[in-house]
């Protein structure tokens, strides 16, 4: 399903809107592995949670907790068993198998596997349902809504308007609370697990969590 | 999202599934034109084959999930708006798919739901409801429901106990929910009666 590669996430890590922001980072020595099977792909483990916006050029698997934004205009976001967003979400495709809270919206296909949890509103020209998968919220399939238009259609689309923004320095920000709140970036690592390096923002290649 | 009644969330183990006939829900899902944008709300519970049928085509779905309500003992379960709150209602509702769900309401929900709906949908959109016609009794739970690739529906019973029916008469239905009116009825070979109401 996915390209092999390495992870190559960075982290920048914050607490959005936090007085004190952590800035905590570390290097995973290998990437993890989901255990939807969706292995190869960048990773977020189930230790990893970001708060603020993440986008990238490759394909990723979110175990663990994202809040904010999450873009991946031409890959594949895999939200693993064990992931949870509450993020708005812009992606080519979408696999969900976990927890969304937020809305999706995919260029090409949306999959919501039977053990997945969604609350929101989910956006693609191609979606396909398991049953005994827990959701509530809208599913828009019209290619020519104003919505679909908003977020793909027209030269700057939604997502590409809000890649096109600056992003926040670790840390940064973190005084603007509410939507400014989203804006700043950052990873935070719990316990247990190996992590990714500690990087300000991303690497160029790489999954950003900026 | 509930533990109280987890055989909602998939096959009821030892419940065998069913298939009927529904003449009227398939005239309305082949109905409509395909350049016309159209929303539907399904007060029950997401299922694949309602997704794979509205897929390819200008719909939108919105779902309500209010057995998942019902079954987490949410005292408002029966009123779609609070299942799901504003956010997700952002235009007219064309059609309303409610299977089984009113039998689970007494005649003061029902008049609730109706003005929700009156305020959610369209004037002349379609309600389409299935109900228990000749069953006295049915489980305290609604069943799974699901639409297969060939037009019939799935049906599974929810593994709980039984309750009484209430057996609502088209008539009764519509003094109870005085914003629908009773367009057509049909009754099935499973025992339920299928029911097209049209919002005043």
């Amino acid at each position: 399903m996915f390209n092999k590669r390495e992870s190559n996430e960075s982290e920048a890590s914050s607490r959005s809107g936090s007085d004190n922001p952590s800035t905590t980072a570390h290097q995973s020595p290998a990437p993890a592995r989901s255990p939807g099977g969706a292995g190869g792909a960048a990773t977020i483990g189930p230790s990893i949670s970001i708060d603020g916006q993440l986008k990238g050029e490759e394909d990723l698997v979110v175990e663990g907790r994202i809040k904010g934004t999450v873009e991946l205009k031409n890959n594949t976001l895999t939200v693993g068993t064990q992931g949870t967003l509450d993020a708005e979400v812009f992606a080519h495709t979408i696999f969900v198998e976990g927890t969304v809270n937020g809305d999706l919206y995919a260029s090409e296909r949306i999959s919501i596997r039977k053990s997945a949890r969604i609350r929101g509103n989910i956006l693609a020209p191609r979606i396909s349902l398991e049953d005994g998968a827990k959701f509530r919220g809208s599913i828009d399939m019209d290619a020519d809504s104003e919505a679909f238009r908003k977020a793909f259609g027209g030269k700057p689309s939604a997502a590409s308007s809000a890649t096109a923004k600056p992003t926040t320095q670790t840390g940064a920000a973190n005084s603007d609370n509410g939507e400014k709140g989203k804006q700043a970036q950052g990873a935070h690592s719990g316990s247990g697990s190996p992590a990714t390096p500690s990087g300000q923002q991303s690497g160029k290649t790489g999954t950003s969590a900026a | 999202m509930s533990n109280a009644a987890p055989t909602l969330a998939g096959q009821a183990p030892g419940h065998s599934r069913e298939r009927v006939k529904v003449p009227l829900l398939a005239e309305l899902l082949a109905g409509g034109s395909a350049d016309r944008r159209r929303v539907w709300a399904d007060l029950g519970s997401a299922q694949s084959g309602l997704v794979e049928q509205l897929t390819g085509g200008r719909n939108r779905l919105i779902v309500a999930d209010l057995p998942g309500a019902l079954a987490n003992a949410d005292a408002q379960w029966f009123l779609p708006d609070k299942a799901l709150d504003e956010m997700f209602w952002t235009e007219p509702v064309d059609c309303i798919l409610c299977w089984d769900l009113l039998n689970y309401m007494d005649p003061g929900q029902l008049g609730e739901l109706s003005r929700r709906v009156g305020r959610l949908a369209r004037p002349g959109s379609s309600l389409h409801a299935l109900i228990q016609y000749s069953g006295t009794s049915m489980s305290r739970f609604p069943g799974r429901y699901g639409l297969d690739s060939d037009g019939q529906l799935s049906v599974v019973p929810a593994d709980a106990p039984q309750t009484r029916t209430p057996r609502y008469s088209p008539k009764a239905l519509e003094k109870a929910m005085p914003q629908l009116r009773v367009e057509r009825t049909m009754l099935l070979n499973n025992g339920m009666q299928e029911f097209m109401f049209s919002v005043r």
